[in-house]
């Protein structure tokens, strides 16, 4: 992946999907700063030492590039000890209609599917006690995955199973009206089938779950991770659950987090400190981002840090950075102009603008103010809002934890404080 | 003179002995059950011509009609349903008994306030009707009317108890709540046996070795093999105890408890129950306090302390409510049904036997529906519906053979053979208690006495 000469190539590598080839590692990721590592190479020793089938909560604001550390992950595990499965449930499942009973629906089916593509002869037994299981729950029939060869498509058994599940309301209303009581069962035959694949590969398992923390509504979220997170504990294989943070902004995570070994947090790296100086080195973070995937005479230093001070998020700032990139080339420039950039957050900003209510935007002020993002009771969840949609922003750093707006709502701020 | 006082009294303990009650419906009768029917006719003869209130508790109703059916043969009876209190008020205010010599009075199964206060508030009047009153009730309509009517209860000239036939209560299939195994036939289940002895060998965490064991111990009694059940039931309590895992001690505790119970050592099931109770308290296990809960419950109500099996029960099942654990909220449900229908209350035993089905069709738990069918069976027996009784112990029997459950096969097959005997199939019913018999043998039950008994009353009937 060569750096980019012209902003067409430019726009082309300034790609927000997840880094996932190794050539894309190799070219574009960058390295994070000193004092505020990714925690991955230290969840990778953990993995590889602990004796224990651990439970891991991988924690970080939406936007900070979780799943390429997970894939990072993924390429450090030793294959030749284990076997890793790692999928993302907007892949498998629907989103915004999600269900824990599907969510280990999946699973099962995951590491099942896994075992029969890598051709890993399992128990008879277990494998049919599987099959009529799944069957049984999701109420299809062996002719519904024979037909799908007889059309020329195919699909194991695990691929069908998963297909209706993802797209069909139907079957996932089958699903948890037949898990309703018989949880403990899924759960008992997910643990046969992890036993008999690590025996039969000689390897342990590890499941990384991603985009967990993608769940569409904070009470959608909760209800997966507060109310079933001892189910989340029970499979016994590693585990590693993206977690969304905003969710621990509940007093409740208190309670949920003694359940897993460790919540491993992937930091936000702030490039305006608290004190509202900037933060050189972070901002070396985001230039190197940049500078991996184009040539320097494409952007001059001090435009690219107006975008990086007004954005200060890894996936917005290299979305502002594309929007400013096919702005340029739009008006046949030969580089990415401040104009460019400018035109860029303007549009985002309205965005947030709009969609904000006047409750939001008081408690964003406030936010600002006291670098702090609480709720004021238990029923208040305008905070907690803020940070899931990340118009408010959690950093960790030496002078501990602290919240702000996000910066490229700012000018937002003081125009709201001058209209009150 | 006093030899012609002898001769009287000879000539009297004759007439009685005379007056031994025969007819439809109490050829099985128990020998106690005799003795007081005799007492009620004797009651209803010296009491000719005059007021009387005699209750007699019988909680079938098929069994009560048998009653009235021989008393009928005895008496000039009017007999007189009752659903609600101006039934007994126009009644006895009438005067109109046809020239009957007893009244024959059978009681709803639930006490409703408007008759309380009928029978409270119009007694005299069984007394001022001139003819002998016979009230048949169930007990627990009895149990309400020594509370709310107590006047009534007071104003009594006797009282009896008969017990029932003497067939099929010993039989009743009870339902273990300890097993959250649900499986949808015998094969299904012995495959799960060959998956837990396939990870026994294979995993090394003894904290999920007790877990294999536990479930290996639970498919064993459900296959009645209470050998390999105890086995696997000592070492999983050798192991938990070895690693300090009070949890695997509480739950092989149970399981022992249950396999005592189903080779007939209650003392020893009591025991093994309130120890595993005790850890589940201190562990603050609310699972294992219901399920131990639950079968102390079995215990005490075989022993016949329906009042403790009750709050036991109840407490058992406030806790399955509590944790939303359907399954044993469906077991207690059940049992409570039962003590129901062995208290007369026929009329909530349907209901909590209903409840109970329904959620037990929800959790998929073929094994619970197939004893919930088996006791709807019984209830419809009590009523004196027998097709119906003969349709639910069919569709039982099928899922208990499915499922591979010998202790229920031989349950479900005892109760079908009484029915075929009541209903003249003798050749039918012996062939079934034998099946009863030689299954019940196997399990080292001790219901295999009763099944001998009925297996050679048969046999010399159809010898006659």
């Amino acid at each position: 992946m060569p750096k980019a000469k012209s902003l067409k190539e430019a726009y082309n590598n300034l790609v927000i999907e997840p880094l996932e080839s190794e050539e894309e590692f190799r070219d574009f990721y960058v390295e994070r700063p000193a004092r505020a590592p990714s925690p991955i190479e230290e969840l990778r020793d953990r993995i590889d030492i602990s004796e224990r089938k651990e439970k891991y909560l991988f924690l970080g604001f939406r936007g900070l590039e979780k799943s390429t550390e997970l894939n990072r992950l993924l390429n450090m595990i030793d294959p030749d000890r284990f076997l890793v499965v790692s999928y993302s449930i907007r892949d498998q499942l629907n989103i915004s209609d999600f269900d824990f009973r599907d969510f280990f629906v999946s699973m099962a089916l995951m590491i099942y599917d896994r075992a029969e593509v890598d051709g890993v002869k399992l128990n008879r037994d277990i494998e049919e006690d599987f099959k009529d299981f799944v069957k049984r729950i999701t109420k299809v029939e062996e002719e519904e995955v024979t037909g799908t060869r007889a059309a020329g498509i195919s699909l194991t058994l695990a691929k069908v199973l998963l297909l209706k599940l993802g797209r069909e309301a139907k079957t996932r209303d089958i699903v948890r009206k037949e898990l309703e009581m018989q949880i403990s069962d899924l759960i008992q035959r997910l643990n046969w089938l992890i036993v008999n694949v690590e025996d039969k590969t000689k390897k342990k398992l590890v499941v990384i779950v991603d985009d967990l923390d993608k769940l569409t509504r904070v009470e959608q979220a909760e209800e997966f991770f507060y109310k079933n997170y001892e189910l989340l504990t029970q499979p016994s294989c590693f585990a590693v659950y993206t977690f969304p943070i905003p969710l621990t902004f509940n007093p409740y995570f208190e309670n949920v987090r003694p359940a897993f070994d460790d919540a491993i947090i992937l930091p936000q790296l702030p490039v305006i400190n608290k004190d509202g100086g900037r933060n050189e080195t972070n901002l070396g973070f985001y230039r190197s981002v940049v500078r991996n995937r184009m040539e320097h005479h494409l952007i001059d230093d001090a435009v690219l840090d107006e975008a990086i001070l007004s954005t200060g998020k890894l996936s917005e700032f290299v979305s502002i950075m594309r929007d400013a990139t096919i702005k340029a080339y739009r008006n046949k420039r030969e580089r990415i102009v401040k104009e460019d950039v400018e035109s860029a957050l303007e549009k985002l900003r309205r965005t947030y603008d709009r969609t904000l209510t006047e409750a939001h935007k008081r408690r964003a002020m406030e936010i600002h103010e006291s670098k702090e993002a609480r709720d004021l009771d238990k029923d208040d969840g305008i905070s907690r809002e803020l940070l899931f949609s990340l118009t408010a922003v959690e950093y960790e750093d030496e002078n501990g934890r602290w919240c702000d707006v996000d910066p490229l709502l700012l000018p937002l701020v003081e125009k709201w404080k001058m209209r009150d | 003179m006093e030899d012609a006082r002898l001769e009287d009294a000879k000539a009297e303990a004759a007439g009685i002995e005379d007056a031994r009650v025969e007819g439809p419906g109490l050829e099985e009768a128990r020998a106690e059950d005799l003795e007081e029917i005799d007492t009620i006719i004797a009651e209803l003869e010296v009491s000719g011509g005059r007021g009387n209130l005699i209750l007699c508790v019988v909680n079938a109703p098929a069994y009560r009609d048998g009653i009235i059916r021989a008393l009928s043969g005895r008496f000039e009876a009017k007999v007189i349903p009752v659903e609600e209190g101006e039934d007994v008020i126009q009644s006895l205010k009438s005067g109109d008994f046809g020239g009957a010599e007893v009244l024959i009075w059978t009681m709803p199964e639930k006490l409703t306030e408007d008759l309380a206060d009928a029978l409270n508030n119009f007694r005299e009047l069984f007394y001022d009707a001139g003819v002998p009153s016979l009230v048949f009730s169930s007990q627990s309509f009895l149990d309400d009317v020594i509370r709310r009517a107590p006047d009534f209860w007071r104003y009594r000239g006797n009282y009896h108890e008969l017990k029932g036939l003497d067939r099929g209560v010993a039989f009743e299939a009870i339902e273990a709540l300890s097993t959250s195994l649900h499986y949808q036939s015998e094969a299904d289940l012995l495959r799960r046996k060959r998956i837990n002895e396939h990870l026994l060998e294979k995993v090394k965490d003894e904290k999920e070795i007790t877990k294999i064991l536990d479930e290996l111990a639970q498919i064993s009694y459900l296959l009645g093999d209470y050998d390999k059940a105890s086995n696997y039931s000592k070492q999983e309590l050798k192991i938990s105890t070895e690693i300090s895992y009070k949890e695997g001690v509480a739950k092989s505790l149970h399981q022992l408890g249950r396999l005592a119970q189903a080779t007939g050592d209650l003392g020893e099931a009591r025991r093994l129950y309130g120890d595993s109770l005790k850890i589940a308290q201190d562990l603050g296990d609310k699972s294992g306090i219901s399920r131990s809960l639950h079968h102390l419950g079995i215990l005490v109500q075989d022993a016949g302390d329906i009042a403790e099996a009750r709050r036991l029960y109840g407490d058992s099942l406030k806790i399955a409510q509590d944790l939303g654990d359907k399954g044993g909220v469906a077991s207690s449900l059940h049992h409570l049904g039962m003590l129901a229908q062995n208290t007369g209350d026929l009329a909530d035993a349907r209901r909590l036997y209903g409840e109970s089905l329904k959620i037990k069709q929800e959790l998929g738990d073929k094994s619970g529906v197939e004893k919930s069918l088996h006791q709807m069976g019984m209830l419809a027996q009590k009523t004196g519906d027998m097709s119906e009784a003969r349709r639910l112990y069919g569709e039982s029997l099928k899922i208990a053979q499915e499922l591979g459950d010998k202790a229920s096969v031989a349950i479900t097959s005892a109760q079908t053979a009484f029915l075929e005997e009541h209903e003249g199939n003798l050749e039918k019913a012996l062939d079934l208690i034998r099946q009863a018999e030689t299954l019940f043998q196997g399990l080292g039950s001790p219901m295999a006495i009763k099944a001998r008994m009925g297996r050679e009353r048969l046999e010399k009937k159809i010898a006659k």
